[in-house]
């Protein structure tokens, strides 16, 4: 059986493995037939209340078992699900209940209150068991959207990139052709439904039939490693502050979590040491970095430990697309030269919901109708094709002149030992460039190692040491957050 | 184990309490900013500076909820090694 519309990936292993648990929080399992179970009477119930092909359900409840069920719920009746953080801020929630128009919300006990103006039900209320009235037959075309994915980036508020069925299913075909995730992988999952990265995790996991336990903030702290251990994880998503965790965590216990076969790594490069240092800890286990944008999920995956053999390198484009640094008007630079990120191929999104003209800026069309997404990230690629990540356009900044990007003088900052986390702020009317850096460090030793890996008119005018950085809910350093810390403390270093 | 001397490391950590500010034991350390990130450095500060060594099965959340909760993980990671050599 092929999956040409989402909710296909769990009937397909229901019927193929119905009794291998695929979702677990806490106590709580469910097998592959219950969670198909569970899906049908969710979606007869959405559709109770009301809910039609193409209305958007929103769920505030990013770390919920039952969320693993709403998403097929929604795609058996053509619907679009929604995940938000449940710390979400009321200034954004406004904004996408204003933009997504939701038929309903779905909330946890502790975010239900978040929502206003829409019918907010919780959790608690959804049946466990279907009554066996959901029509057969398809709800929709592998064409219709399926999801909207809101991100923050370059526009003041969030904004929601749409996917379809087919998009969504290609993607995690493709991500999964690099990545071989199989029936017997337990996948530990801390980061947030809402966040792609968490969310594909569903569907990567139901389409290998492995089990996903989902876990939360709380488990990203001094509980992860008997968290992994006590699963019997072997693949764990995470992104660079995990790392250092999972790493320092390993390393005062002086034993690994013994099943761990594979970590990914995505949202921001991870430091060598950091790579290293796992590996140290844990014998065998492979690091993939990989990079992606929510307007095409995944870019690229590079082979395991690349950074052994190709440092810095994000890898090779999925299969089946095409990515390539391009000049200001868009032609293919040679290999070596930085430009604009271009990615061609079937996992490239629908565009933005509701955002004409930033969806035409973006989300352009060749000479034969097909998308061809202007990422607005600065890359190069090398003789082999594979990725290297430069930065943001909007992390270029001029210091004495001179072009320069955040992540150039983070990603020296790095690889001086004991640095666990660095974060670059640009120069603003206030204040020259600032770094910061998190580790057990002194602020001299910092300044001398990076005056021995950068050019002295690239060294930050300020460089100040933390215990750790602020991140935001999807594991990445807050810079927003970090300059009003470093406000906060007067500048001091 | 010096009351005075935990007090000093749990505080430093937690960004949303004020200096002169009380800490009851009940509370949630959550909500004075102890995130997880924060809890890790926490946790390794602990055991640095009060020289003792957290055993597994306190890894747990409970632990990390409250003052009280904590300071009684730490008291008996801090006994245990006294009692043995009686």
């Amino acid at each position: 059986m092929t999956a040409f519309l989402l909710h296909h990936l769990l009937d397909r292993r229901a019927e193929l493995t119905p009794d291998a648990p695929a979702v677990r929080r806490g106590e709580r399992t469910w097998t592959y037939h219950e969670l198909r179970t569970r899906s049908v009477a969710y979606a007869e119930w959405l559709r109770d209340r009301g809910v039609v092909r193409g209305d958007r359900v929103l769920l505030l409840a990013p770390h919920a078992l039952e969320t693993t069920a709403l998403v097929h719920a929604c795609s058996r009746l053509g619907a679009l699900h929604v995940v938000l953080s449940d710390r979400i801020r009321p200034y954004h929630l406004d904004h996408i209940l204003g933009d997504s128009e939701p038929r309903l919300v779905l909330a946890t006990d502790e975010a239900a209150g978040l929502a206003v103006g829409v019918p907010v039900h919780r959790l608690a209320e959804l049946p466990a068991t279907p009554s066996g009235s959901l029509p057969a037959g398809e709800p929709c075309a592998a064409t219709d959207p399926v999801a909207l994915i809101y991100t923050s980036g370059s526009t003041s508020m969030p904004k929601a990139v749409i996917s379809t069925h087919a998009q969504v299913l290609f993607a995690a075909s493709a991500i999964n052709a690099r990545l071989g995730y199989r029936a017997d992988d337990v996948v530990f999952c801390c980061l947030p439904l809402s966040f792609d990265y968490g969310q594909y995790q569903m569907f990567l996991s139901c389409r290998a039939g492995a089990c996903l336990v989902v876990g939360d903030d709380g488990d990203a702290g001094p509980t992860l490693l008997r968290r992994l251990t006590e699963h019997g994880t072997t693949v764990f998503p995470l992104v660079p502050s995990l790392a250092s965790t999972l790493g320092r965590l390993v390393g005062r216990a002086g034993r690994p979590p013994e099943r761990l076969r594979m970590v990914t790594n995505t949202g921001a490069a991870l430091p060598v040491t950091a790579s290293v240092r796992l590996r140290e800890a844990v014998p065998g286990l492979e690091v993939v970095a990989m990079f992606g944008l929510t307007e095409c999920k995944r870019v690229s995956i590079a082979e395991p430990n690349a950074d052994l053999t190709r440092p810095g390198s994000c890898g090779l484009p999925l299969p089946g697309t095409e990515a390539y640094a391009a000049d200001e008007d868009g032609h293919r630079l040679p290999a070596g030269e930085t430009g604009e990120l271009v990615v061609r191929g079937p996992n490239v999104m629908a565009g933005y919901w509701r955002a004409p003209d930033l969806t035409a800026r973006r989300f352009r069309r060749d000479a034969f109708g097909q998308p061809v997404l202007h990422t607005g990230d600065r890359c190069r690629f090398d003789e082999d094709g594979h990725l290297y990540f430069v930065g943001r356009d909007d992390d270029i900044y001029k210091q004495r002149g001179i072009r320069m990007s955040c992540l150039e003088i983070e990603a020296a900052a790095l690889d001086v030992p004991g640095v666990e986390l660095a974060a670059l702020l640009p120069p603003d009317e206030a204040s020259g460039a600032r770094l910061a850096v998190a580790g057990d460090l002194l602020v001299p030793y910092v300044v001398q190692q990076l005056g021995v890996r950068l050019e002295e008119q690239k060294l930050p005018s300020q460089v100040v040491v933390l215990d750790a950085l602020p991140l935001s809910v999807n594991g990445k350093v807050d810079k927003k957050g970090l300059a009003e810390l470093l406000a906060g403390q007067g500048g001091a270093s | 184990m010096e009351d005075n001397e935990f007090d000093s490391v749990l505080r430093r950590h937690l960004k949303n309490l004020p200096e002169d500010a009380e800490l009851p034991g009940d509370a949630p350390l959550k909500k004075y900013g102890l995130d997880s990130m924060q809890a890790v450095e926490l946790l390794f500060d602990l055991e640095d500076e009060l020289g003792v060594v957290l055993p597994d099965e306190m890894m747990t959340g409970d632990t990390f909820a409250t003052a009280e909760s904590l300071r009684r993980a730490v008291g008996t990671a801090v006994d245990e090694p006294a009692a043995e050599m009686s």
